[in-house]
């Protein structure tokens, strides 16, 4: 089964994004077999998914729900004329463009699993997401525009982060936009070797918000 | 030396079998094919060029890519990705549910729909599935072969289906309420046995593995993956009026006002592109299947020409004339058909065969032998994976996908996965075919 769940768990991901795709195994394996069910996921998965680790871990201690509050992140986007987005979380980007104004453009950078199925993530927004490419994302830039991204740990000066961000967030690309912005969506720190994800310094975003503890 | 007559029939089936050799230069094989034949044909003094264009069948083409671009609008409203969620759900990610359920809701759609769109719409969220839940490589070669053939059988259910039952109408040769009277009977019964046999003997899914966990992820996932889409129905609303105006014109409008079955699908996909004009705008302009439409022009002046030089009408005759019973001549040109569709595939086939079955109707009751001949086709089109255009298509989807199975090993769906379940099809559609049409000329 294990093999069989890998490839779930990474459609999923495609997505649903990493850390949503992550909460949704981890309530459903609690639904069927409690929480012996999220070790064994953690022990079967956690290695090759350090998110989904992470998640198992904050369910084990007593989270339930993910940090998905857009309050969050809504104060450093006041004002903004365009949000261009670099990865994809369902859980908070679904509660982000719930808040945003109706009239502020959201573009999301199509890279990442090869397997995504683009169309299909954008078609669950209809028409409020615009699809970008890694080539033409910066058109997007301007002096109230604001590129973000989704961290999943904090370490010392570093961050955990997408690879996609590596790929954008170049000098250049800093003075186009206003702000850097970094979600901070996971409150654990990961464990174990964070695969899939990047290490980055921290300075390559202006804000991370929820600040850390 | 060659005859006009072998010397065109030749270079036709010369460039059917080059462009299925390197499907990469398809459009420029026949394309250089069809030019070489006007010229030749002009040359030779058999037909001048504007004689051959005069014999292209272009409210057929009208009718494609019209029902293409009403097509196009139809999935842009969502609902056939909602309606194949749906489907799962129904079968509650149960894999034999799953099969059955799939196979009937292809064969719906693709009697409305052209066969790529059907499998397009479908496909997807069916890979995402396997995907989600696992599965073996026999049920999923078992699957996808089921979707192709029933994609056959729909596009053979009715007249606008597939490109043979559009070459009927719109020739005039069988009425709309005609063809669909006598082919969707046996299309369903088709399509019954073949999942009975499926579901019963063959049983694909007694090794894929099923537990309450993959189940429930299975259908949470898909549920997430489609959180948020919904159906358009500013758009649902014309284009399901287009379609009942579409048929109730086909079925009603008398032949002597003059609105052929090309005017009604034009306006058909008239008022599917006008309920969004900026959009049927753009769709106009990006989404006519120039490919399709080229691919039958080169093919119907191929065949033109070779019409010309009598080759089809001396096919025929020796048909007519061999020491054989009417039915014995007629179940002899069922199982060419079929067989040579599956070389060569349909539309070819289909083009070139209507005129031997012009000359098998002549002094007959005609309809059961285009019947015939359009199931004999469908079979044909069930034999191989590549004898369908929507089998490279699908083969092509499910490589991308990347699926693997329990050991994980990568699933394949190629032309050895698919062979068992095509001479399944071929074999249970041709027979009905035959069953069928001598049931009807005795």
């Amino acid at each position: 089964m294990s093999a069989l769940l890998q490839q779930a768990f990474r459609t999923a991901a495609s997505e649903l994004g990493m850390a949503s795709a992550a909460w949704l195994f981890v309530r459903e394996a609690a639904a069927v077999n409690g929480d012996d069910g999220v070790t064994a996921l953690r022990d079967d998965m956690g290695r090759l998914w350090p998110v989904l680790d992470a998640v198992g871990a904050a369910w084990l201690s007593g989270a339930r729900m993910p940090l998905a509050q857009a309050d969050d992140v809504l104060p450093a986007l006041a004002g903004v004329s365009r949000l261009v987005v670099i990865g994809m979380e369902s859980l908070w980007l679904d509660a982000l463009l719930a808040a945003l104004p109706a009239a502020t453009p959201v573009g999301l950078v199509q890279h990442g699993d090869p397997m995504t199925h683009w169309t299909r993530v954008a078609d669950n927004y209809h028409g409020r997401m615009t699809l970008l490419q890694l080539a033409d994302f910066q058109t997007w830039a301007g002096p109230r525009s604001v590129l973000m991204t989704f961290v999943y740990g904090q370490s010392h000066q570093q961050v955990y982060v997408l690879p996609s961000w590596l790929r954008v967030c170049g000098p250049d690309v800093r003075l186009q936009f206003r702000a850097l912005l970094g979600w901070r969506i996971l409150d654990v720190p990961l464990d174990i070797y964070p695969r899939w994800l990047v290490a980055a310094q921290a300075d390559t975003l202006t804000d991370v918000r929820p600040a850390p503890c | 030396m060659l005859t006009p007559q072998w010397l065109f029939a030749s270079l036709l089936v010369l460039a059917l079998v080059l462009q299925a050799l390197l499907p990469g230069y398809r459009l420029m094989i026949v394309m250089a094919g069809a030019a070489l034949a006007c010229a030749g044909a002009a040359t030779l003094g058999i037909a001048s060029v504007s004689a051959v264009f005069a014999g292209v069948p272009w409210n057929v083409l009208l009718i494609l890519v019209a029902l293409g671009l009403f097509t196009h609008r139809l999935a842009a409203t969502q609902i056939f990705g909602l309606a194949s969620v749906g489907l799962v759900r129904l079968a509650r990610a149960q894999p034999v549910a799953l099969l059955v359920l799939s196979a009937i809701g292809t064969y719906l759609v693709s009697s409305v729909v052209n066969n790529l769109t059907a499998l397009m719409v479908l496909l997807p969220v069916l890979l995402t599935v396997f995907a989600l839940s696992g599965v073996s490589q026999r049920y999923a070669a078992w699957t996808l072969g089921v979707l192709l053939v029933a994609c056959n059988l729909g596009g053979a259910a009715t007249p606008i289906g597939d490109f043979p039952a559009v070459l009927l109408l719109g020739r005039g040769t069988l009425s709309f309420d005609r063809y669909l009277a006598d082919a969707m009977p046996v299309t369903l019964l088709c399509m019954a046995l073949l999942l009975l046999i499926v579901v019963l003997a063959v049983r694909p899914a007694r090794d894929v593995p099923v537990s309450v966990l993959g189940k429930r992820l299975t259908l949470v996932t898909l549920a997430q993956l489609y959180r948020g889409v919904r159906l358009d129905w500013g758009l649902l609303a014309p284009c399901l009026a287009a379609l009942l105006g579409m048929v109730i014109g086909w079925l009603v409008l008398p032949a002597g006002w003059g609105v052929s079955p090309e005017m009604v699908a034009w306006f058909g996909a008239g008022l599917a592109l006008l309920a969004k004009p900026r959009e049927g705008e753009a769709v106009l302009k990006q989404a006519v299947d120039v490919e399709s439409a080229l691919f039958l022009l080169a093919l119907f002046l191929m065949v033109a020409v070779v019409r010309e030089t009598g080759f089809f009408a001396s096919v025929a005759h020796r048909l007519v004339a061999a020491p054989l019973a009417y039915e014995g001549q007629v179940v002899i040109f069922l199982i060419a058909a079929a067989v040579l569709t599956g070389l060569f595939s349909a539309g070819p086939s289909m083009a070139a065969l209507l005129e031997v079955a012009d000359v098998l109707a002549v002094n007959r009751e005609a309809a059961p032998v285009y019947i015939g001949l359009a199931l004999a086709v469908c079979a044909g089109s069930s034999l191989f994976l590549t004898a369908a255009t929507a089998g490279p298509l699908m083969q092509t989807l499910v490589e991308r996908a990347g699926l693997k199975d329990l050991n994980g090993t990568r699933l394949g769906f190629g032309f050895r996965e698919f062979v068992p379940v095509g001479l399944l099809g071929f074999t249970l559609i041709l027979s009905l075919a035959i069953a069928r049409t001598l049931w009807v000329i005795r």
